[in-house]
């Protein structure tokens, strides 16, 4: 393995110094794969594994797509309530360890043509987790944790290649029912747009059932977003889980559509019982009049970026729903108005300060614990569910637990310390995406340095 | 450290990355919150809308009663715009720069320099770089 080093400043540049950010490093990197593992064809999904190359080139691609979306925000800093870095870290070596089983627990209740299906129920449905970030979690986590895992010595690259081969083709096969063509597997290749409803009466009923805005109302909107959207972040963690953004669509009379998912209720956790009285998802049909030239971006964590970054000034019109429940039929998602908004708004502030209150008075290894359980159940759970095995994975596959080799990395990756040194070595460094045989196709691995 | 143009009676204190670049100007004293009782405690004190709130780190969670209950300006020692946070504070219009570096001030038990609580700081996040500056008078220059 390289001991080449670089410095930190010089690794979030590029990747592994070399490679560039967005579609140009997109581009870098996939000319050097031997393979076209990230090409989406239909026929290469009937097959249940990965061969050698294929899953040697889709880790070292999942390697720059984790450092383009993740690494600038590796220096994100502590967290003073949550300590997201730890149960990251402890999460990712249970997926490791777990996730493989679980998939085939799916893939076996469903087969190779219901998972990608499955996968397109993003296409279909609005409220939903089945979408790009969770579809892109069923991928990364596991990599990322076998990185950590590496880190921190305690497992060597060539371990369980069948189980990855696998793994990783279950997530080929939910995203080609994403994105419903053959194509590039992530939002990096696409350019970074996500339009998952194009085509579909969604968008129709988005225009039909719209509100425009003016000055006032505008803030009342904007109010809901940030208020339901702030609450999403703290019920999950302070992860993106309770999030999802699809698009940019763009629309017949020139404007720009952003469907944004807020999920506050699920009653799969514990602490979420705060918000029982909430919509398990409210969904903002959210459209924007931009000036010329302005850049909308939807990337795998289902996230919109803008060039320049201020969006919100520019919503011009907003068509609000809720889904009540997970399971609620979609033809029972209904509309939202405006007295019901303003009512979800008032709750989500009040509700934010209790949760805010609950965490503070937590110890340390509690909140590890709910950020662990969030990350390793919330990921797979919308699919067990669709395939029917819910149960089975508590019961047989220990969903809720943690493996020995989570046991082994627990204390390692719950000293600070550890944690903060492991991580830009593993995500921003490379050294998480290392081969499991053969050559590596990018530029070595290197540390990072001061 | 390149300073912008400012009126002479204030000088720059610190400087770091704009989350949203405005003309406004913002102004308040500022509060150091360094746990979640400090955050809970100051919420509830009627004071937070007029005050500009500094945290060490970038994550959401931590800052989430500020955001919530609307403070005048969010300043952070860490963290980035692509960051939970600065995404949360775009989406409240809420003026933010993150991983300040404050060159006077008090020093915290960490060592970090820091604007004694109270002090009346402006907000310049009228660029890509975001400026912290303090009344001349109160720097003591």
């Amino acid at each position: 393995m390289s001991n080449d080093t670089a410095p930190l400043a010089a690794l979030l540049e590029r990747y592994r110094t070399v490679y560039e950010p967005g579609s140009a490093g997109d581009a870098q990197v996939r000319a050097l794969l031997r393979s076209d593992v990230t090409d989406l064809h239909a026929d290469r999904l009937r097959a249940d594994s990965l061969t050698d190359e294929e899953l040697n080139d889709l880790i070292a691609y999942c390697g720059w797509n984790v450092w383009d979306m993740l690494g600038k925000r590796a220096t994100e800093g502590e967290s003073g309530l949550i300590p997201r870095q730890e149960y990251e870290t402890i999460a990712g070596v249970e997926q490791y360890s777990s996730y493989p089983a679980l998939f085939e627990l799916i893939t076996d209740a469903v087969g190779a043509e219901g998972l990608i299906e499955m996968g397109a129920t993003a296409r279909r449905e609005i409220g939903t987790k089945v979408n790009l970030l969770h579809a892109w979690c069923c991928c990364m986590p596991l990599l990322t944790g076998r990185g950590f895992a590496l880190g921190l010595g305690l497992i060597e690259p060539g371990e369980r290649r069948a189980e990855l081969a696998e793994a990783l083709q279950f997530s080929r096969r939910l995203y080609r029912g994403m994105w419903g063509e053959d194509g590039q597997m992530f939002a990096t290749g696409r350019s970074y747009r996500s339009p998952l409803l194009a085509g579909t009466e969604w968008l129709d009923r988005f225009v039909e059932e719209r509100v425009e805005l003016d000055g006032d109302r505008r803030a009342f909107y904007t109010t809901f977003n940030a208020s339901t959207q702030l609450l999403a972040f703290l019920l999950h963690m302070d992860c993106r889980l309770g999030l999802s953004d699809s698009g940019p669509y763009l629309m017949p009379d020139g404007r720009v559509l952003i469907v944004r998912d807020h999920f506050l209720h699920d009653p799969a956790y514990s602490w979420f019982d705060i918000s029982s009285d909430l919509p398990h998802a409210v969904t903002q049909a959210l459209f924007f009049g931009p000036p010329e030239g302005m850049e909308f971006t939807v990337n795998d964590l289902s996230t919109t970026f803008t060039d320049p970054p201020a969006y919100l000034p520019y919503l011009s019109a907003v068509a609000v729903y809720a889904r009540d429940r997970w399971d609620t039929p979609v033809e029972q998602i209904r509309p939202l108005g405006e007295a019901e908004m303003d009512s979800i708004t008032r709750r989500s502030r009040e509700k934010t300060m209790q949760l805010y209150k609950k965490f503070g008075a937590m110890s340390r290894e509690e909140l590890v614990d709910y950020g662990v359980q969030m990350y390793v159940v919330d990921m797979v759970l919308p699919f067990l569910r669709l395939a029917g095995v819910v149960d089975r994975a508590v019961e047989e596959l220990n969903l809720y637990g943690r493996s020995p080799l989570t046991h082994e990395a627990y204390d390692k990756l719950m000293d600070p310390a550890t944690a903060a040194e492991v991580l830009p070595r593993v995500l921003i460094g490379g050294f998480g995406f290392v081969p499991v045989t053969g050559r590596d196709p990018l530029a070595p691995a290197r540390v990072p340095t001061a | 450290m390149t300073s912008p143009a400012t009126a002479p009676e204030f000088v720059t204190v610190g400087e770091g990355t704009s989350v949203l670049r405005s003309d406004e100007v913002v102004e308040g004293p500022i509060k150091w919150l360094d746990s979640p009782a400090d955050v809970i405690e100051f919420m509830e004190s009627g004071k937070a809308q007029e005050s500009i709130v500094l945290s060490r780190g970038g994550t959401t969670t931590f800052m989430a009663p500020a955001l919530s209950t609307g403070v005048r300006g969010l300043l952070t020692l860490q963290g980035m715009p692509t960051s939970h946070l600065g995404i949360l504070a775009r989406e409240f219009g809420i003026p933010c720069i993150m991983s300040v570096t404050f060159t006077e001030g008090v020093t915290t038990d960490r060592g970090e320099i820091i604007p004694a609580d109270g002090t009346i700081v402006r907000l310049d996040t009228s660029g890509e770089r975001g400026y912290v500056l303090v009344r001349a008078s109160e720097a003591g220059h």
